[in-house]
C-alpha cells in the first residue's frame, strides 16, 4: 500500500505526490523571484532592485 | 642670381611647411590607462597627439571621431545592453598645439572602436582605427560569484529539506 503524509489540514496524500507538489511549488515560486529579482521592467520594482542589477555584471538593466 | 636664389628658397621653405602641417600619423593615449579605467564609474581623458612626417607636433587643422560602442556578444548581456553595438561619439574637434583630448565616461566593458579622420582644410586623408579595450568593475564579478553561490546553497538546503522525510522513512525500513 503507497505510504500517504499529511500534505494539508485534514489532506493526506502519496508521499511521491506531495514532494512532487512541494518541490513544483518551491520551483515556481524561485522562478517568480528570480524573474522579479533580475527581470521585472514594473517600474517599482525595477527602481528597487536597479542597483542589485547593475552590480552583477551580466544582468541586462537597461 | 642671388635673389632668385632666394626666392627659389623661400618659395621651397614655405612648401616644406605645409609638408610639415599635414598630419602623418596618430597616437592614442588615455588617462588613466585603459587598463585601469573602469565602465560607468571613472572619467578618462582621451588623448590624440597628431604627428607630421617628421614627427613633429601639427599645429592646426580638425580631426573627425567616431566611437562605437562594443558589440554585443552572443552568450552574456552586460548591465546596459541598450548600448552594445551602437554609435556613441560623432564630432569633429580642432587640434590645438598637436593635440584633440577630450574626457569620457565609458558606459559598459568590451572593446570600443574609435575612428579618426583628419578633416577640414589640411586634410591629408589620413584615418586610423584604434581598438580601446575596458575591462569590467572586478567588484561585479565578485558580486555574480556571490549570488550565484547563495543560489546554489539555497538549492542544496531545498534539496535537503524536501528529500528528508523520504531519506528518515527509507531508514526505518
Amino acid at each position: 500500500m503507497e505510504k500517504t503524509v499529511g500534505f494539508a489540514r485534514g489532506v493526506a496524500v502519496p508521499e511521491y505526490l506531495s514532494f512532487l507538489i512541494k518541490s513544483w511549488f518551491f520551483l515556481l515560486s524561485s522562478a517568480v523571484i528570480l524573474y522579479l529579482l533580475l527581470a521585472a521592467t514594473y517600474p517599482p520594482i525595477h527602481d528597487t532592485v536597479h542597483h542589485f542589477r547593475h552590480s552583477l555584471a551580466i544582468v541586462p538593466c537597461h | 642670381m642671388i635673389k632668385a636664389a632666394l626666392f627659389l628658397w623661400v618659395i621651397l621653405s614655405l612648401a616644406a611647411a605645409d609638408v610639415r602641417a599635414e598630419i602623418a600619423d596618430i597616437k592614442l593615449k588615455t588617462v588613466p590607462e585603459l587598463s585601469e579605467a573602469r565602465p560607468s564609474f571613472e572619467l578618462v581623458k582621451i588623448i590624440l597627439d597628431l604627428l607630421d612626417s617628421g614627427s613633429n607636433p601639427v599645429s592646426a587643422g580638425r580631426l573627425r571621431i567616431r566611437l562605437s560602442a562594443p558589440a554585443p556578444s552572443g552568450l552574456f548581456s552586460t548591465d546596459f545592453p541598450r548600448v552594445e553595438g551602437t554609435l556613441l561619439l560623432e564630432m569633429t574637434l580642432p587640434v590645438l598645439q598637436g593635440r584633440v583630448e577630450w574626457d569620457y565616461v565609458f558606459p559598459i566593458r568590451g572593446i570600443y572602436r574609435l575612428e579618426v579622420e583628419s578633416a577640414g582644410e589640411q586634410a591629408s586623408g589620413v584615418k586610423k582605427v584604434f581598438e580601446l579595450t575596458v575591462k569590467e568593475q572586478r567588484y561585479k564579478f565578485l558580486f555574480l560569484a556571490t549570488f550565484l553561490a547563495v543560489l546554489f546553497l539555497f538549492g542544496f538546503i531545498a534539496g535537503r529539506f524536501f528529500t528528508g522525510a523520504r531519506r528518515k522513512s527509507e531508514d526505518r525500513r
